[in-house]
């Protein structure tokens, strides 16, 4: 009923539906350029949202983080390129559909299977809230401790990188999260002097420069554009892609279960989503030799999951202020500055803008479902742009928004200062999300901890059962990259445990 | 065999931050310095073993979680080759790009980097440079002066 109410106050504004479409057009267009991910749209578009409201604010940066998946999959089915690591399953089977001329088919599937899996992951997350709302009251400060440690360590080990400098980059998020005033006494702390840092190290600067600038800088160094030749007079035939999407409704069901439950866990991200659902569709398929020729099954299933993990991905964001990714985080960022604070509030006394922005996601999907059938495929024509072109315009645009976030000098130094950082993390391979993640969460395990302490003393953090299931949690996780690997877990898994996934 | 480049430059820079701050801790009261402390300790230890293992990369092949391996799930495209190096001239220009922010605002700034940009460092014509460059400044300023309102685009020392 409450989600109800909000579809209504959202279709009742003409200037948020507006805004919707402009959105979603945009994050069309963001998807379908090369490197630029869910995490750098949020990234661009949260400057845009300083001179909105908290609602204003929500529609732009869901709809267009909702759309970027889109943007990705056409240019998997045209280009044999996808956007970010996220579409790349879709390329096995969209390119071969292409090269046979029905590309048409494979855009409407894939777009298909984008909008009712997104909306299928948020129709479960409304589903899952008042467990989770339970689940988050029966919390309390060393447990917020424990799950901020256990997230974080799940990230640094499971992304990108090895996973021993997963850890450092994490370490560093936390110290950097440190540089302000302490939550103590409200004293300065590692400001070196400045009183440019007494507010600590700014969210948006330094997620604009670890991802924006970062990937400014890869579309400079490839130098040529990715576009290869394609049909730009591509039809996309919305019946027969439904027909097929109804054919494999139960592989569509399946897959976004996957996303679900693996959005949900943070740090694995949409990529392991469809790769693993592409998987599964392989290993259930009665002809699997098809797949990699052209199944529109092997569209089908990576693009549901990739979308339904968005409705997972969002629970422990909005009901534990844990960020699973680095997109999450930089809506973390975005929340905060409308003055909404992921946790336990989203879920009490914020409840209502938790409905608004499932609202909002849903809503876009399906306005992101024709858009994209419509011009989507043209839009591809973006990717004929050279990176060196593209280069600049999106440097430019970090550092407006750097600058924009408080009209402050020093936020464009910062951006550029953490460019030049994430340029060298992604050349050393080191995690940049788990930098981003801890930053989010430094402030979160600082407080918790010392609110543990007063009101419980130490031994909270081992006396509370949901404590001591998040440390052993966390100390697995830790071990995880060197269990996997040795010769005893192995055997129990019966030689099949060098996989990662 | 010792091993000197930018890897091990890097990881020296961690290594040295996580030194810096651990130092300050010591100015600070005991309870406000707790959790950097906790943070910080093993985030030198960390640190110092990655920057002997790129020092010594005989060590990090022997200690392959911390050598050039790739632990856990990999979800990058191959970085090989991705780098600084080569592309120092892009780097300089996002350092102009920021002092011409400085000393003329956000505006005239975009206008002198974008032709800085297209004209001396990747030699596009006249038209291009001179039409890109007006044509992405006069959106900022439709959109962020005229659109949102915001008046503090221009320059902090002007």
């Amino acid at each position: 009923m409450e989600l109800l109410n909000e579809f209504v106050t959202l279709l009742s504004q003409p200037y948020l539906m507006l805004l919707m479409l402009g959105a979603v057009v945009l994050g069309l267009l963001i998807g379908i350029l090369p490197g630029l991910g869910g995490s750098v749209a949020l990234a661009l578009l949260i400057p845009l949202t300083f001179s909105l409201g908290p609602d204003a604010a929500i529609v732009l940066l869901i709809s267009a983080y909702g759309t970027v998946t889109y943007g990705g999959a056409i240019t998997s089915i045209l280009l044999n390129t996808p956007g970010e690591a996220t579409a790349a399953a879709t390329t096995f089977d969209g390119y071969p559909l292409a090269k046979q001329g029905k590309a048409g088919k494979a855009i409407t599937v894939a777009v298909l299977a984008s909008a009712i899996g997104g909306i299928f992951g948020f129709l479960v997350l409304y589903l899952v809230l008042p467990l989770a709302r339970s689940l988050v009251l029966a919390f309390t400060y060393p447990d917020f401790f424990m799950l901020a440690i256990f997230g974080l360590t799940v990230i640094a080990v499971v992304t990108q990188g090895s996973a021993f400098r997963g850890i450092i980059s994490a370490l560093v998020g936390f110290m950097l999260a440190f540089i302000g005033t302490d939550p103590l006494m409200g004293s300065s702390r590692f400001t070196f002097g400045s009183y440019h840092l007494w507010d600590g190290v700014g969210l948006v600067p330094v997620i604009i420069g670890l991802f924006a600038i970062t990937e400014a800088f890869q579309l400079y160094y490839q130098k040529s554009s990715i576009a290869g030749e394609y049909d730009h007079e591509i039809k996309t035939d919305f019946l027969e892609g439904l027909k097929d999407f109804i054919h494999h409704r139960w592989l569509f069901f399946r897959s976004s279960l996957i996303g679900i439950f693996l959005g949900m866990i943070p740090g694995v991200g949409g990529a392991v989503a469809s790769f693993m659902a592409y998987g599964s569709a392989v290993q259930t398929s009665k002809n699997p030799e098809r797949f990699g020729k052209g199944a529109i099954e092997g569209v089908l299933a990576p693009e549901a999951a990739n979308d339904a993990k968005e409705g997972g991905a969002m629970l422990p964001t909005l009901a534990f202020g844990i960020p699973g990714s680095a997109a999450m985080a930089v809506l973390i960022g975005g929340l905060i500055m409308h003055g909404l604070t992921p946790g336990p509030e989203m879920l009490t006394t914020n409840l209502n803008m938790t409905y608004f922005l499932i609202a909002v996601a849903i809503v876009s999907k399906l306005v992101a479902l024709p858009v994209s059938l419509l011009i989507g495929p043209r839009m591809a024509i973006v990717t004929k742009i050279p990176g060196t072109l593209m280069a600049p315009g999106i440097v430019a645009i970090s550092f407006v928004g750097a600058y924009a976030v408080e009209g402050s000098y020093w936020d464009v130094v910062i951006a550029l200062l953490f460019g030049l950082i994430g340029i060298l993390m992604k050349q050393f391979g080191y995690s940049r999300i788990a930098l981003i993640i801890a930053l989010v969460l430094g402030g979160l395990v600082e407080a918790s901890y010392h609110q543990t302490m007063a009101a419980f003393g130490w031994e909270a953090f081992f006396n509370r059962s949901i404590s001591i299931t998040l440390l052993c949690l966390t100390v697995l996780s830790l071990l995880w990259p060197w269990l996997r690997t040795s010769k005893m877990f192995q055997r129990v898994l019966g030689g099949g445990g060098h996989g990662s996934a | 065999m010792v091993q000197l480049n930018a890897r091990t430059v890097f990881s020296f820079l961690v290594c040295a931050f996580a030194a810096v701050v651990l130092f300050q801790t010591l100015d600070l009261r005991s309870d406000a310095a707790l959790v950097p402390r906790v943070i910080g300790v093993p985030l030198l230890f960390l640190a110092g073993f990655q920057f002997a293992c790129d020092l010594f990369p005989a060590l990090g092949t022997r200690l392959s979680f911390a050598g050039t391996d790739k632990g856990g799930l990999d979800n990058t495209p191959d970085n090989e080759g991705f780098g600084l190096k080569g592309n120092y001239p892009f780097v300089a220009w996002m350092v102009l790009f920021v002092l011409a922010i400085y000393f003329t605002g956000v505006i005239a700034g975009i206008v002198i980097a974008f032709l800085l940009y297209l004209k001396l460092l990747i030699k596009q014509s006249w038209m291009l440079s001179v039409l890109y460059s007006l044509l992405f400044a006069l959106s900022v300023y439709l959109i962020f002066v005229q659109g949102m309102g915001v008046y503090y685009f221009t320059s902090p020392v002007g």
